[in-house]
C-alpha cells in the first residue's frame, strides 16, 4: 500500500523552480527523503501537507486527495518541522495539549495525551518547564511529542535530529525504528544526513535540484551472500590464476588498482581466500563482504541522470 | 533505559472538530493575562476604575444633597444624576483610553508577531483548521481583553447611578436613558474593531514584537496629534475630517462619549467626526487586518 503517492508535482517561488515535475510513491514503513541542501526535501513536505499555496500537480496521503481532504488528512498525520517551532510563553505541557485539542481531542484526553508523549519522547522531566528554556535536543523532543499527540497513522519528519548530541540522536532513532515497527506508524524521513537514514529507513527516496532521482529499498544494499571485496597488494594476476584453479571462477577487477569482486562457492571459504594469497605471494589488504553503501548510491543517483524529470 | 521502552499508548478515542477560533483566542488571551505588562497595566485600570466609581458614589449617593445644592439642581432630579454620570463617564474614558492605548501597544503587539518569532505557525497550520480560524482566534483577543476593561466598567458606572436613584425609580431611570449604555457597547465596539485592524495589522508585518509596539505607538499617537492640532485650529472640510479622524483608534470617545445628545451640552459637535464616518474608518482598519493577517497565516515560510 502506498502511504504518499506524489505525481507531476510543480512549485516555484517567484523565478526559481524548487519542484519540478516530481512524481514518487512513498511505502509503509520507515521512508528517508534524502537529498542535499536545497533538493526540495523541505518544500515537497509542506506540498504534501498543503502548507504552501500555488503548486502544480496531484498528491494522495493515505489515500485522501491532499487538496480537497486537506483537513481529514491533518487529522491522520504529524508533523515536525526542521525549524525552530514552539508556542511562546508556555510550558511543554500545556503547549502540546492546547496542539492536542486544536487537532480534536477532548480536553481530558488531550492532557492525558500530552503527558504520554512528553514522557515516551523523554522529556518527562520537564513538561512543566517554560519552553523558553529548552535546549537545541529538547525542542527536537518536544517537535517529536507535538507530531504525535494525536496518534497519527503517518509521521512526516524533517531533520528531525538537527542540534542533537549523539547519545540523543541514537534515543530518537531507537524511539522512531520503534514507532514503525511495533506501533506501525509510517514515516517520511527528511535529512541529508545518511548514515542516520540508513539506521532507520526501510526505503528511500532520493531528490536532487528539484527533481526526483530514485527511488530504491535499503534491503537492496545488503551484500549478497558468498559476494567479496578483496583488495590485493602484490601480483594480482598471479592471484587471479591461482583463485581460478582453486575453483573461484567469479572473479572481477573493482574499480581501484588491485580491487577484485568475487563470489565464493559454497564448498569455499574466506579461509581459501589467505591460503592462496600465501601461495600467490601477494598481501590481502581487504576482505569484506561487498554491498553498494548508501553514501555511493546517492551519489551515483545524484550525479547520474534523473529518472523522472519532467 | 532508552526511551521507547516506557511504552506507547495508541489513542483510541475519537477526534471532533473543536471550535478552534475560539481555543486560539482562550490561549492566547490566557498567555496575556499571564503577562507581567497585562498584570501591571490592568492594576491601572482596576484603581482608575476604583477612583470613578468611589466619585460616583460621593457625588450621586452619599453627596448628593450637597454637590445638587452646589449644582443647584434638585438633587433627586434625574437631571442631576445623569449630569453625574455624564461627567464621571467622560472622565474616566478619557483617561481610560490612554490605558487602552498602552494596552494595545505592549500586550496586542505580539498577537501574531510573537507566533512568528517562534516558527509557531506550523505548529497550527498542520492541525485540521483553516487559516481563517487562526485568524478569528487572533482577532478575538483584543476585543476579548477589552471586554472588562472598557465595556463593562461603563455598564456598571451606568448601572450603579440608577441603583442610586430614589427608591421605586431605578428601572425607570435606566429604562429611560438606555441610549448610555448604547453608546458605551459602540464605543467599545469600535475600539475593540480599530485596535484589532491596526495591530493585526502590523503584528503580521513583523516578528519583532517591539518593532510592532513602536509602529502602532507611531500610529496611535501620531494621530492624535494631528487631531489635537485640527481641533485646535478649527480645521473644517475634508482636510478637517481626516485630521479628525486621524485620532482612531485612541480617541474614540469624542464621537460615543463625549458628543452624544446626553452628554453633549454645550460641545460644538460640528469639530468631531461624525459616528458614521468613525464605524466606516473602525471597520476598513478591521478588514484590513484581517486580509493582512490572513495572507500571513495562510502559508507557512521555509527560512527564519
Amino acid at each position: 500500500m502506498s502511504v504518499v503517492e506524489v505525481e507531476n508535482l510543480f512549485k516555484t517561488y517567484g523565478s526559481v523552480q524548487a519542484l519540478r515535475g516530481v512524481t514518487f510513491e512513498v511505502g509503509e514503513g520507515v521512508t528517508g527523503l534524502l537529498g542535499p541542501n536545497g533538493a526540495g526535501k523541505s518544500t515537497l513536505l509542506l506540498c504534501v501537507l498543503g502548507l504552501l499555496p500555488d503548486w502544480r500537480g496531484e498528491v494522495r496521503v493515505l489515500g485522501l486527495d491532499a487538496r480537497r481532504r486537506r483537513r481529514d488528512i491533518r487529522r491522520l498525520v504529524g508533523f515536525m518541522p526542521e525549524l525552530d517551532a514552539r508556542l511562546p510563553g508556555t510550558t511543554a505541557v500545556k503547549a502540546v495539549r492546547y496542539l492536542g485539542r486544536l487537532t480534536g481531542l477532548p480536553y481530558s484526553q488531550a492532557l492525558r495525551r500530552a503527558h504520554e508523549v512528553l514522557w515516551h519522547v523523554g522529556l518527562g522531566e520537564a513538561v512543566y518547564r517554560d519552553l523558553e528554556e529548552y535546549s537545541a535536543g529538547m525542542h527536537q523532543r518536544f517537535k517529536l511529542a507535538q507530531a504525535l499527540v494525536h496518534d497519527p497513522q503517518l509521521l512526516f519528519l524533517d531533520e528531525p535530529l538537527g542540534g542533537m548530541d549523539p547519545a540523543g540522536r541514537d534515543d530518537l532513532l531507537d524511539l522512531i525504528r520503534d514507532l514503525a515497527t511495533n506501533h506501525a506508524k509510517h514515516v517520511v524521513w527528511s535529512s541529508h544526513i545518511l548514515p542516520e537514514v540508513q539506521k532507520v529507513a526501510d526505503a528511500v527516496v532520493i531528490l536532487d535540484r528539484g527533481a526526483f532521482c530514485g527511488r530504491f529499498d535499503l534491503d537492496d544494499l545488503k551484500p549478497a551472500d558468498h559476494r567479496y571485496a578483496v583488495q590485493v597488494e602484490g601480483d594480482v594476476d598471479t592471484y587471479r590464476r591461482l583463485l581460478g584453479e582453486a575453483g573461484i571462477d567469479d572473479v572481477v577487477p573493482g574499480s581501484a588498482r588491485g580491487a577484485l569482486l568475487l563470489t565464493l562457492p559454497d564448498a569455499k571459504g574466506v579461509h581459501d581466500l589467505l591460503r592462496l594469497s600465501r601461495l600467490a605471494g601477494v598481501r590481502l589488504r581487504k576482505v569484506a563482504p561487498a554491498g553498494e553503501s548508501l553514501e555511493a548510491v546517492f551519489h551515483r543517483f545524484v550525479n547520474g541522470p534523473r529518472e523522472a524529470v519532467s | 533505559m532508552t526511551v521507547h521502552t516506557r511504552g506507547y499508548r495508541p489513542y483510541v478515542g475519537g477526534l471532533s472538530a473543536p471550535p478552534a477560533a475560539l481555543a486560539i483566542a482562550r490561549e492566547a488571551s490566557g498567555r496575556i493575562w499571564r503577562s507581567r505588562a497585562f498584570r501591571r497595566i490592568s492594576v491601572l485600570y482596576l484603581l482608575w476604575f476604583a477612583i470613578c466609581a468611589m466619585l460616583l458614589y460621593v457625588s450621586v449617593g452619599m453627596g448628593q444633597a450637597f454637590f445638587g445644592r452646589l449644582a443647584r439642581i434638585a438633587v433627586d432630579s434625574e437631571q442631576y444624576s445623569l449630569l453625574m454620570l455624564d461627567q464621571v463617564l467622560r472622565i474616566f474614558y478619557t483617561v481610560l483610553s490612554y490605558l487602552t492605548a498602552l494596552l494595545a501597544v505592549f500586550v496586542g503587539g505580539g498577537l501574531i508577531a510573537d507566533d512568528l518569532a517562534a516558527g509557531a505557525l506550523p505548529l497550527y497550520l498542520v492541525r485540521p483548521l483553516r487559516a481563517w480560524d487562526y485568524v478569528l482566534g487572533k482577532a478575538l483577543v483584543l476585543p476579548l481583553m477589552l471586554l472588562p476593561a472598557v465595556l463593562l466598567p461603563g455598564l456598571f458606572l451606568y448601572l450603579i447611578t440608577g441603583l442610586w436613584r430614589p427608591p421605586g425609580e431605578t428601572w425607570s431611570f435606566l429604562g429611560a436613558h438606555l441610549d448610555v449604555p448604547g453608546r458605551v457597547v459602540e464605543y467599545y465596539l469600535v475600539t475593540a474593531a480599530a485596535y484589532t485592524g491596526l495591530l493585526l495589522v502590523l503584528s503580521s508585518r513583523s516578528p519583532r514584537r517591539t518593532a510592532v509596539a513602536v509602529g502602532a505607538a507611531v500610529v496611535i499617537f501620531g494621530g492624535v496629534l494631528l487631531q489635537g492640532i485640527g481641533l485646535d485650529l478649527r480645521v473644517r472640510g475634508v482636510l478637517g475630517d481626516a485630521m479628525r479622524l486621524a485620532g482612531l483608534p485612541h480617541d474614540t470617545t469624542f464621537p460615543f462619549i463625549r458628543a452624544t445628545p446626553v452628554f453633549g451640552r454645550g460641545i460644538d459637535r460640528t469639530l468631531f467626526p461624525s459616528p458614521e464616518s468613525v464605524w466606516i474608518l473602525a471597520a476598513v482598519l478591521l478588514a484590513l487586518g484581517l486580509f493582512f493577517a490572513w495572507r500571513r497565516a495562510r502559508s507557512v515560510e521555509l527560512t527564519s
